[in-house]
């Protein structure tokens, strides 16, 4: 790796084992010691490990044995979709990089069994060869694997920024400590302790800010075993931060046209393993039960035409189920805009998504059904350029709110 | 005769003008106490007006599901202007009368004034009831919902009732309406409801708990080999 470090003294970079996740076992997290130390080249890589094992996170020196497993995990609604939050790992990792005079940080999650040769090298180069700022971590993953990511987060993040990131809250990150220094003396640390410093709000902040973004291929990500998660309780938690970070300066992203690509490093490939088969009806059935009971909270900030085209395409069986993209997205941005002018009360706002959430999944999986992974992303395509077209219209309601109140 | 009439009629008169002289300065104090009050009474309205719009109190509760966005005079701001209206007034026509008749208090008076704490009080219980009352509906409805629950309103109407019966019973016993038949009465009726909802739940829920229970036994994990049925990794 071109380092781009003089000769005699190598560039330092500190990454931390993220420990958050209860898949973080000992094996794990010794594993991804040993292929880090194997795999720094000419790097002076310094290892640490971030345990949450007190609820508040504390950076642990690597050079010792990683914390006991008993004192690891984190609740998965906590665990999922963002690093930090109230008691931020994020802003002690940019201390230690800015103490060790490191010229990238970096986050990486315990839960891979190992990293294959290069993976390192391969989180590093953006920066120190390439002179970005900002490396986002990307899988390769069907579409329906993380499908909170693929039919909210990915096309949100690319409609409303503008930068194609594709798992841009993966929770890993590397980062250049120029833009660390930045970050580390950002108003947010104490304006707002409980978003800054999350994985949604340091992508927004690198997408706001002009620093250089670009996005890693890591490969196949190992899938953890099956989280036994409440889709309203990630819903809730994960939308709750990326919904936040638009209430943060909207003038910037709503002068935003269009998503350009970001520069990638390594090459996507085909997921493997099957395609995961979600049970259709019984999500149809989630949408209905919805559609009975609480059309009356979502008719406070939802047109009635888009409630009355849902209820439409639920009544089909549910083979045959689809919602439209346009619907899809004027939906999520009808719950981005409630979020901010906080007409429902948010965890009961972005709960009372979760049955229309299912009921994409249900609509997305029936028209995944069959496809190749190449056409599946295309499909993925397809729904993020639906976002962008209708961004005039989250744009008109964020600034007229009160003109769109049926 | 003539002349007894007229003598009578002179005391009489005279007793009922002496009666009235020593009524007036009482009557014309209750008049400019009342007038005074119906004064404090529309500053206070107003003042009030300005206090939940200032705080955004109607907005809150729209947020929180305590009353619709389009409550109008049913708003919560309207109802803590008309309670503080009416409270002023009936304080004010309170002070009127006790001063109409300082030396002596009417025992309509007295007792109103020890009973008004009271009223307060239970007026209060009662609101803070109905708002939690309906801030728990929404929030068990929406988590019945996505639990899946066939009768997620039923749950969500049951727990409302309870809450709202429980209010209602704390705010009479202040009242000290109803005795001991009151409490007896509501035990039967918030018993009723909950046997009532066990009911519902158990009914409603069983598809939950067959699935809770496939899931402990693995045999979700087996009908996904299977194919088809599996939970979706929402991140």
């Amino acid at each position: 790796m071109d380092t781009g470090g003089s000769g005699a003294t190598p560039p330092i970079a500190v990454v931390a084992i993220d420990l958050r996740s209860p898949a973080s076992t000992d094996a794990n997290v010794r594993a991804i010691t040993g292929s880090l130390r194997g795999d720094r080249g000419p790097v002076d890589l310094r290892i640490r490990y971030v345990d949450w094992g007190a609820g508040a996170p504390r950076l642990l020196d690597g050079d010792g044995d990683p914390p006991p497993e008993s004192s690891r995990g984190l609740p998965v609604s906590l665990a999922v979709g963002g690093i930090g939050g109230a008691a931020s790992a994020s802003r002690l990792l940019l201390e230690e990089g800015a103490a060790c005079r490191a010229e990238a940080v970096a986050f990486i999650a315990g839960e891979h069994p190992g990293l294959p040769a290069g993976w390192a090298r391969a989180l590093l180069a953006p920066i120190f060869a390439g002179g970005f700022d900002f490396v986002s971590l990307a899988y390769d993953r069907h579409p329906l694997d993380g499908a909170l990511n693929t039919g909210v987060v990915y096309p949100f993040v690319r409609a409303v920024y503008g930068a194609a990131l594709r798992q841009p809250l993966g929770g890993e990150v590397a980062l250049s400590m120029r833009f660390g220094a930045r970050l580390l003396e950002d108003p947010d640390w104490r304006r707002d302790p409980a978003s800054a410093g999350g994985d949604a709000w340091l992508v927004a902040k690198a997408l706001t800010s002009g620093a250089r973004v670009c996005e890693a291929h890591l490969g196949h990500w190992p899938r953890p075993p099956l989280e036994r998660s409440d889709p309203s309780e990630v819903l809730a938690h994960v939308l709750g931060l990326v919904f936040t970070e638009t209430e943060r300066e909207p003038s910037r992203w709503q002068r935003v046209q269009a998503s350009r690509p970001v520069e990638r490093y390594g090459v996507p490939e085909a997921p493997a393993g099957p395609a995961p088969r979600p049970d259709v009806g019984k999500l149809v059935d989630a949408l209905r039960l919805g559609l009975r009971e609480l059309t009356p909270v979502w008719s406070q900030f939802v047109p009635p035409g888009a409630l009355l085209a849902l209820q439409r395409a639920a009544a089909a069986p549910a083979p045959e189920f689809r919602i439209e993209d346009r619907l899809w997205a004027r939906l999520v941005f009808d719950f981005a805009v409630a979020h901010s002018t906080r007409l429902v009360e948010r965890s009961q706002l972005l709960r009372s998504m979760t049955p229309i959430y299912l009921g994409w999944v249900a609509s997305f999986a029936n028209e995944l059904q069959g496809l190749a992974p190449a056409a599946a992303e295309e499909r993925v395509e397809r729904l993020c350029r639906a976002f962008e077209a209708e961004k005039r219209y989250l744009v008109g309601r964020w600034r007229w709110p009160e003109s769109f109140i049926p | 005769m003539w002349e007894t009439t007229r003598t009578i009629f002179a005391q009489s008169l005279e007793r009922a003008l002496t009666a009235l002289a020593r009524v007036a300065p009482g009557l014309l104090a209750l008049l400019v106490v009342f007038a005074a009050s119906v004064i404090a009474a529309a500053l206070v309205r107003a003042g009030l007006h300005r206090l939940c719009a200032r705080i955004g109190l109607d907005a809150w509760a729209a947020r929180w599901g305590l009353s619709s966005p389009e409550a109008g005079r049913a708003s919560p701001s309207a109802v803590a202007a008309n309670l503080g209206t009416a409270t002023v007034l009936a304080f004010g026509l309170l002070l009127g009368l006790a001063i109409f008749d300082a030396a002596a208090k009417t025992a309509l008076t007295t007792h109103a004034a020890d009973y008004a704490p009271h009223v307060l009080a239970a007026a209060l219980i009662f609101v803070a009831g109905l708002a939690a009352a309906r801030a728990l509906e929404r929030q068990l409805l929406i988590s019945a919902v996505n639990l899946g629950l066939q009768s997620a309103r039923l749950v969500a109407g049951g727990a409302r009732w309870i809450v709202l019966t429980m209010a209602t019973g704390m705010a009479l016993e202040h009242l000290g309406i109803g005795g001991r038949t009151l409490p007896i009465l509501l035990a039967i009726v918030v018993g009723g409801i909950v046997l009532a909802l066990a009911l519902a739940f158990g009914l409603g829920a069983r598809d939950a708990v067959a699935r809770a229970l496939e899931r402990r036994t693995g045999a979700a994990e087996e009908g996904a080999k299977r194919g088809g049925g599996q939970d979706v990794q929402h991140m």
